[in-house]
């Protein structure tokens, strides 16, 4: 079943695509021109298909590299970790800035990967942050929201 | 040519291109050395940086993160037998023998000055070929373009590496198909949007280079468990980094003969470093025969230097395709591709006329690149190499950082980083399943230009198919993508054989 995994995600990325494909409206003008604003959509799809197809039956020389993921459930807990911290950067970037917001991230960053020395999970954040903000403004020129936070009117 | 060159030597060589070539070429070693990272992924973070740079600065920057990383990559594969980049896999095969019998210092070395030579000598190919590749590639209309996107498409899944073909092809269609999100170029009407304004423009190719090459990459070091915690890194003393009379002898035919196959390999569309690493090794392993001393895999000069300056001369070779067609021949030069049209340039002919001085002044700072690897970062080499012992889990953190603010940087929309991650979660799901991400990130890119001069060519031929015939150069390239389509057929047939 493993071996056909492949497969199987190609086609059902290319039916739910070709599904979408259909719902593009086409103007009775162009719809007897040669090319359309579905045709390319639908032409992909149906190679996708294809390919799909083909895939299904899969030869001794198929590569699965999900053999290679790491059997210590830690990490799948530090990959999804990680993936949190990016999606509460992309929340609190708004209202704290962004130097507090990448010292935050940074800072959970380094726990989530097992980081626990005190100094280090102090220091990195500060000076990376500072780094990266000298950069951005300083030598780049760009202007940096300071967050809604700390500009709001009371 | 001669005028060009000028105006390449006076764009290249202000003080502010200049510490660009320096910053590229330091980055790039820095972030090359890191196992797990390679040139893409060094060259997709650099990208929000340069949008605050002119054009030329952001490709010269580009072009030094991309040989720096190259350079890199042949670090971390002679000190701890780990590829920074697979470009420079083949150099465990003999630089770590070398540095495990006391020669880390003269592995270095070899490395660095074949790396040095293919990188002049790939410079000098780009410096002559892509002016008169330019110059034919002005006289194409959309059939040839279509044709030639076709190719460029083709050539690049068929290339994608052993078992992985069909695969190749599965991804330029997807690529292909995140092109068609946003406004039709027909009807003028938005198309897949689901009604959504911020997917009007179609998806940023920022957020799905960042993605892809480079918050996958973290998610799949982690979860291949590939961190290491910097103890088990030697490193090698300055003293050590010199060649004898001898050791310039042994390897200066290998390197004479890769750098120019090396070249050719990287103007191949699709092609690039990697399979010209791998192909000069085997070529120099047959031609020194099985009686070399040392033998090959135990620490042989000529298998370090053979891999070494085909790839750098490779990666100089797919900026010939990419300058002047517009069609990038690899991942790294696919993210460049994407950062140019980002900059409001489209590589191609045009490029040479409309923008001389990108075209010249990225082909001028390629030999100031190469020569600062050299005089800089290789005296720097031991040095740099400490930064090998900074444990991943405080070096992952930061790369993710440099994601996270380069995504946000660009649109200033928070939005953005959540899209970024569940692209991420899908990249990781396909690279697990053994898909190869470059055609998808060229299919995103190339997708929509194909598209458009299909239509153009369909117009132009009244809805007949007759322009992929009766254009010589449009018929000569649609037969060139023959048999890059018919591959995996026949791979497939000999192997059911």
């Amino acid at each position: 079943m493993t071996a056909r995994l492949p497969g199987l995600v190609v086609l059902v990325i290319a039916g739910l695509y070709g599904w979408q494909a259909l719902q593009i409206p086409v103007f009775a003008a162009d719809a007897r021109e040669a090319m359309t604003a579905q045709t390319m959509p639908l032409v992909l799809a149906a190679a996708l298909s294809i390919i799909g197809v083909i895939l299904l039956f899969p030869q001794k020389s198929g590569v699965l590299l999900v053999s290679t993921l790491s059997a210590d459930y830690r990490r799948w807990w530090q990959a999804f970790g990680l993936l949190t911290v990016c999606i509460v950067f992309g929340l609190v970037i708004g209202p704290l800035g962004v130097l507090p917001a990448s010292a935050l991230a940074l800072f959970a960053s380094l726990l989530v990967l097992g980081v626990r020395h005190r100094p280090t999970l102090l220091w990195v954040p500060l000076l990376v942050s500072a780094a990266l903000w000298a950069l951005l403004v300083g030598l780049l020129g760009l202007y940096l929201d300071p967050g809604s936070l700390w500009t709001a009117d009371v | 040519m001669f005028e060009g060159l000028l105006i390449g030597v006076e764009t290249a060589f202000t003080p502010f291109n200049i510490l660009m070539v320096m910053l590229g070429c330091f980055t790039g070693t820095f972030i090359g050395m890191l196992p797990g990272l390679g040139p893409a992924t060094a060259v997709a973070l650099m990208i929000p940086m340069t949008y605050s740079l002119d054009p030329s600065a952001a490709l010269i920057l580009m072009a030094g993160v991309y040989y720096g990383a190259a350079f890199g990559g042949s670090t971390s594969s002679i000190l701890i037998n780990t590829p920074g980049c697979s470009s420079s896999v083949v150099t465990t095969f003999d630089g770590f023998p070398m540095a495990q019998q006391g020669m880390a210092g003269k592995a270095l070395a070899i490395a660095a000055w074949a790396s040095f030579a293919g990188g002049i000598v790939g410079a000098v190919g780009l410096l002559v070929a892509s002016p008169l590749l330019a110059q034919l590639a002005l006289t194409f209309q959309s059939p040839e373009y279509f044709a030639m996107m076709a190719m460029g498409l083709a050539a690049v899944a068929s290339l994608s590496g052993e078992g992985q073909v069909l695969r190749g092809y599965a991804m330029a269609i997807v690529g292909m198909m995140l092109a068609t999100v946003g406004t039709d170029g027909i009807s003028g009407l938005p198309r897949l949007t689901f009604g959504r304004l911020e997917l009007v423009d179609g998806l940023s190719f920022l957020l799905i280079a960042m993605a892809t090459y480079a918050l996958a990459e973290v998610v799949l070091v982690i979860l291949q468990d590939r961190m290491n915690d910097g103890d088990h890194i030697r490193s090698t003393r300055a003293r050590d980094l010199r060649l004898s009379r001898q050791d310039v002898r042994d390897i200066a035919a290998p390197v004479a003969r890769h750098s120019i196959t090396g070249f050719l390999i990287g103007v191949l569309p699709g092609a690039g470093a990697t399979v010209a690493s791998f192909l000069s090794y085997a070529m120099e392993k047959k031609l020194a025969g099985p009686n070399a001393v040392p033998a090959f895999g135990e620490g042989n000069p000529r298998g370090v230097a053979a891999p070494e300056c085909a790839n750098n001369a490779a990666s100089t070779g797919s900026f010939v395709p990419l300058l002047t067609l517009g069609i990038p021949g690899s991942g790294t030069t696919a993210i460049m591709l994407g950062a140019l049209i980002a900059h409001g340039l489209q590589p191609g002919p045009r490029l040479y006329v409309e923008h001389p001085e990108v075209f010249w002044s990225v082909i001028v700072s390629m030999f100031l690149g190469n020569l600062m690897l050299l005089v800089i970062n290789l005296p720097m080499i031991p040095w740099l190499a400490r930064l090998l012992r900074i444990p991943q889990s405080i070096l992952m953190p930061i790369v993710l950082l440099f994601c996270l603010l380069g995504v946000y940087l660009v649109s200033f929309d928070p939005t953005d980083v959540t899209v970024m991650v569940i692209v991420a979660v899908f990249a990781v799901g396909l690279r697990l399943l053994d898909f190869p991400l470059a055609p998808l990130l060229l299919g995103f890119i190339l997708g929509g230009f194909l598209e458009e001069n299909l239509q153009r060519s369909l117009i132009l031929y009244d809805g007949g198919w007759q322009f992929l015939w009766e254009r010589p150069a449009a018929l000569v390239m649609s037969i060139m993508t023959v048999p890059f389509l018919m591959w995996p057929m026949s791979a497939r047939i000999r192997r059911g054989r």
